[in-house]
């Protein structure tokens, strides 16, 4: 099966649930329900943001260079966990509402490659951090390798918001 | 100024090249995304800052050690969030001055700079909290912070909904 025929079945799943009815119906008739999601949805991205973007901020030594990377990441791990879990939460009520408008939107699939890169990257930092305590400080070439990955990791959370927001001026891109 | 005055200065605005350009080209959405970036940026700083003072989080770090760390991302994101949200009232003055999410914003944003200015002058004020640092912060500052927080997050909603309230 190709991914266009793919895609195209997901949607109709999709929109043919009952899920999908509930969403819809909560978007249109709850008052002021999308605005409230959709500020949920950016006080998620600013948690996440103190949390994993801080870290990658204290690996570049651009933030809060008095605390440890490590005891960050054992701090800071559950609070990551939690605002994309919120994310996912928020983001797919509009997805689920309206498949069409986001799987054939290419900045939509831009923001999942972002986000999905950056998760992984975060889990990476956040595995071996939790494996063995100091892992990322105990040599030069690991603290590099971390700066790396943080360099990374924030120009992609960076992307992922800005990828966000331009899903709905796809007009002025293609 | 008086009511009239004001609506001819938001025509006047909204008749300048500037505003055209932001208006109808894609400088809107940039200016929006890093709008929405610096936003961001700054209620990450201010929650870390905040939720240290109500003793949730980072407690093994001195208060004023995690402020003097985060002040110049709080003031820097502050800085280029009004500067790119300038650029996007500019695009249509006159509405966003009517509009009643964004007179909303403007009063939550003047209470969140009142109850700043108060923490900096009772903390200033306050020669125990001066010489040690590694106190538990008072009651007083604790609801400061946890105000600071709702502040905020009322700001990113009020935010939200001017692009609903036509």
């Amino acid at each position: 099966m190709n991914i266009p025929i793919m895609i195209e079945l997901i949607i109709n799943i999709i929109q043919e649930s009952a899920l999908r009815e509930f969403v819809l119906w909560g978007l249109l008739n709850v008052p002021g329900l999308p605005p409230i999601l959709q500020s949920i949805h950016i006080l998620a991205v600013a948690t996440l943001f103190a949390s994993i973007g801080m870290i990658n901020l204290r690996f570049l030594r651009l933030a809060l260079p008095s605390q440890s990377p490590n005891e960050m990441i054992i701090r800071l791990a559950p609070w990551m966990w939690a605002s994309l879990l919120t994310l996912l939460l928020t983001g797919s009520a509009f997805v689920i509402a309206r498949p069409a408008r986001y799987f054939y939107n290419p900045i939509a699939g831009i923001k999942l490659l972002c986000l999905t890169i950056a998760i992984c990257l975060a889990a990476l930092l956040f595995r071996f951090a939790k494996r063995r305590p100091n892992y990322w400080e105990s040599s030069n070439s690991r603290y590099k390798l971390a700066q790396g990955i943080s360099l990374c990791s924030i120009s992609l959370w960076i992307c992922t918001v800005f990828a966000g927001r331009w899903i709905a001026y796809l007009d002025y891109l293609f | 100024m008086k009511p009239e005055n004001l609506n001819q200065l938001w025509d006047w605005i909204q008749n300048t090249e500037l505003s055209f350009q932001i208006g109808a080209t894609w400088v809107f959405p940039l200016l929006e995304s890093i709008h929405v970036l610096s936003v961001v940026f700054l209620f990450s700083s201010i929650l870390i800052v905040d939720l240290r003072i109500m003793r949730v989080s980072a407690l093994n770090y001195p208060i004023q050690l995690v402020y003097k760390e985060l002040v110049p991302w709080s003031w820097a994101a502050f800085a280029i969030s009004c500067m790119s949200g300038l650029g996007l009232f500019i695009s249509r003055p006159g509405a966003y001055a009517e509009n009643p999410a964004f007179q909303i914003k403007m009063c939550l944003l003047l209470l969140a700079g009142v109850n700043l200015a108060l923490f900096k002058l009772k903390s200033s004020n306050d020669k125990a909290h001066a010489e040690d640092v590694n106190q538990y912060a008072f009651s007083r500052e604790e609801y400061q912070a946890c105000l600071s927080v709702l502040i905020w997050a009322s700001v990113i909603f009020a935010g939200r909904w001017i692009g609903h309230i036509n």
